[in-house]
């Protein structure tokens, strides 16, 4: 073959640049078209990774064990935490044992969930002893004071020191001292939770060495099918669960915002395929004559084809590039105004999987955009395109 | 010897159902070195024997020898390369690239080619220079007269150094002036660099500056 890349590299570079104006305006809509892609492509990753990383961190780890729906309690939960323990891989392991229940606070009663925790443990598997917006972490052995969800807190109009009673669901009613705001950016901890040490649930309940659920964290959060086999051979008569499952209703709302998500991606793919597809057509159309000249003086097919080809490339490369730095300079902008949804404080990180993966959906896209009206144009037919035929 | 011949060659169209016959069995023969001027009148065959000739079209019967080659029987790739290599093409609408100087179209067939790009450069320059514009290589069509634009086709017609130019109604959207300078280039051309020429006219005054005159009437030479 002839050295035909060089005449099709020559011929989509002047044709490309022959017209500045046009050039800007169609590297604008591929820019646009880019951006939205990539930049929908972050949020969702974005929104997904925080919310499955508060679930996981403030609410449900990794893997849970709870009781069997027939029972209650999980029975000797010290030395099942002990052998979850040693499990490789498995870095921290600590049980609860929760009540549903209601805050007093004056004239507010206000129902919440009641989380009974060992405080020296709880780090091992949530963030939770992180999270202390104001006044201090529990320890072990407190029996007078709670930590309370900060938009608990603020319904109940309570600050750090104040008392407040608590009515467990067996109808305990105690009364403890607020010892620290619980801020973790996650709507459903922050309204709802109430934190009291073990012992003083113990207390409450007339229990001890039983909970109502164990929660494990593992090394890497993608291994829970594994990890939730293995602890279901160390419990066999416990139900074990992954934090996917637990959260069941939460994953599959996720998997539905996806699907949406991906909606939106590929109208954005569309969009950047039919404006290359529009443009090629256009360009083929407006260039019957000269496309005809082309082939009429020795010029192959596969030469015209690789002309609009390697322009749809040449364009959607530099609406790539340009693409790339609009969407870092808007995750910047929206990153900088901090944009707080109910599950935290949404951090936009474009990755550089979406970017690769972006860049080849964009590259494969405008190929097939471009192949069509390319391969049309390809196919002239000379006598008519010459002389308007 | 022989450059364009044909034998018997006939090309009917289908118009819906009707056949049209457009040339029914043309024998002509051109040597080399010759000028000659195809000629009739509207309807008489002369654009179908022109792109038969120019390989851009098939007969529906009948031979085709280019340079001794019966290109009747060439499959579409090699036609093409026919084309590049033995052919220079001049049409009445100059036809050059926008986008490119004068220069980049002169050259455009020869890096079809292959050809090294400072050997194109340099018989680029060499060809605009034969065809009087020098100073004018970097010039885009849109920058050039009628006359000019025409010119940078001949010269890139001739970058190949092709068996004969094909030039169809070359002077037909020139000015006077301009069209008696194109027919003296290809006098000179013809005259100076023994360039075989084949040029459809329906020019009288042109026609009578070719070698010989081939008339056409009802698809069949007269």
């Amino acid at each position: 073959m002839r050295l035909s890349i060089r005449v099709i590299l020559f011929m989509a570079l002047k044709d490309i640049f022959k017209d500045k104006r046009i050039l800007a305006l169609v590297v604008f809509a591929l820019t646009i078209g880019y951006t939205n892609v990539l930049m929908s492509t972050a949020v969702m990753n974005s929104f997904i990774g925080l919310f499955y990383d508060q679930i996981t961190d403030t609410t449900v780890p990794h893997i849970v064990v709870e009781p069997r729906e027939e029972k209650k309690f999980i029975e000797h939960t010290e030395s099942k935490v002990k052998n979850i323990e040693g499990i490789a891989g498995v870095v921290g392991v600590a049980s609860h044992l929760n009540s549903s229940g209601i805050v007093i606070l004056k004239n507010k009663n206000i129902g919440c969930s009641v989380v009974g925790i060992t405080p020296s443990l709880e780090k091992n598997i949530s963030i939770i002893p992180e999270k202390i917006e104001k006044g201090t972490f529990l320890n072990d052995k407190e029996k007078t004071s709670v930590l309370i969800g900060t938009m608990l807190a603020d319904d109940l109009e309570v600050s750090v020191g104040q008392k407040v009673t608590l009515v467990y669901s067996n109808g305990v009613k105690r009364e403890y001292s607020v010892k620290g705001i619980v801020n973790t950016g996650f709507l459903f901890v922050d309204m709802l939770n109430v934190y009291v040490t073990r012992e003083e649930i113990e207390s409450v309940f007339g229990t001890h060495d039983r909970s109502t659920e164990i929660g494990v964290r593992l090394a890497d959060r993608d291994a829970v099918g594994t990890y939730k086999l293995l602890i279901m051979k160390q419990l066999p008569s416990d139900d074990v669960k992954t934090w996917e499952e637990k959260m069941g209703f939460f994953v599959q709302l996720i998997g539905v915002l996806k699907i949406i998500w991906n909606a939106i991606r590929m109208m954005g793919l569309l969009t950047v395929i039919v404006t290359i597809a529009i443009i090629i057509y256009v360009n083929v159309t407006s260039k019957r004559r000269q496309i005809g000249i082309l082939k009429a003086i020795g010029a192959r097919n596969h030469i015209v084809l690789g002309i609009f080809l390697l322009e749809a490339v040449l364009w959607s490369m530099m609406g790539t590039f340009f693409g790339l730095i609009l969407s870092h300079v808007l995750a910047y902008i929206l990153n900088s105004i901090r944009i707080v949804l109910p599950i935290g404080l949404l951090v936009l990180r474009i990755s550089s999987e979406a970017i690769l993966l972006t860049v080849f959906l964009i590259f494969i896209a405008s190929l097939l955009a471009a192949f069509m009206p390319a391969r049309q144009g390809s196919r002239i037919n000379i006598i008519k395109a010459i002389w308007g035929g | 010897m022989s450059v364009i011949k044909t034998d018997a060659l006939k090309k009917t169209y289908m118009l819906g159902k009707v056949p049209v016959p457009a040339l029914r069995g043309v024998d002509i023969d051109v040597v080399k070195g010759e000028f000659i001027a195809l000629m009739g009148p509207s309807g008489a065959g002369k654009s179908t024997l022109l792109n038969m000739v120019g390989m851009l079209d098939s007969p529906t019967s009948g031979d085709i020898f280019i340079d001794g080659t019966n290109v009747s029987t060439l499959s579409e790739n090699m036609r093409v390369d026919f084309r590049l290599e033995k052919i220079g093409f001049i049409f009445q609408f100059f036809n050059l690239f926008m986008e490119l100087t004068a220069l980049e179209n002169v050259i455009l067939p020869m890096m079809l080619l292959g050809k090294d790009m400072n050997e194109c450069r340099r018989q680029g320059r060499e060809l605009l220079h034969v065809v009087g514009l020098d100073e004018r290589e970097n010039h885009l069509p849109s920058e050039l007269s009628g006359g000019e634009q025409q010119r940078v086709t001949i010269a890139r017609s001739l970058v190949n150094n092709p068996s004969f130019l094909l030039a169809d109604e070359p002077t037909a959207n020139l000015d006077t002036e301009n069209a008696s300078q194109i027919v003296t280039l290809f006098r000179r051309l013809n005259a100076e660099l023994g360039i075989t020429i084949f040029m459809v006219t329906h020019e009288e005054e042109l026609g009578q500056k070719a070698d010989r005159i081939i008339r056409l009437r009802d698809g069949v030479v007269v």
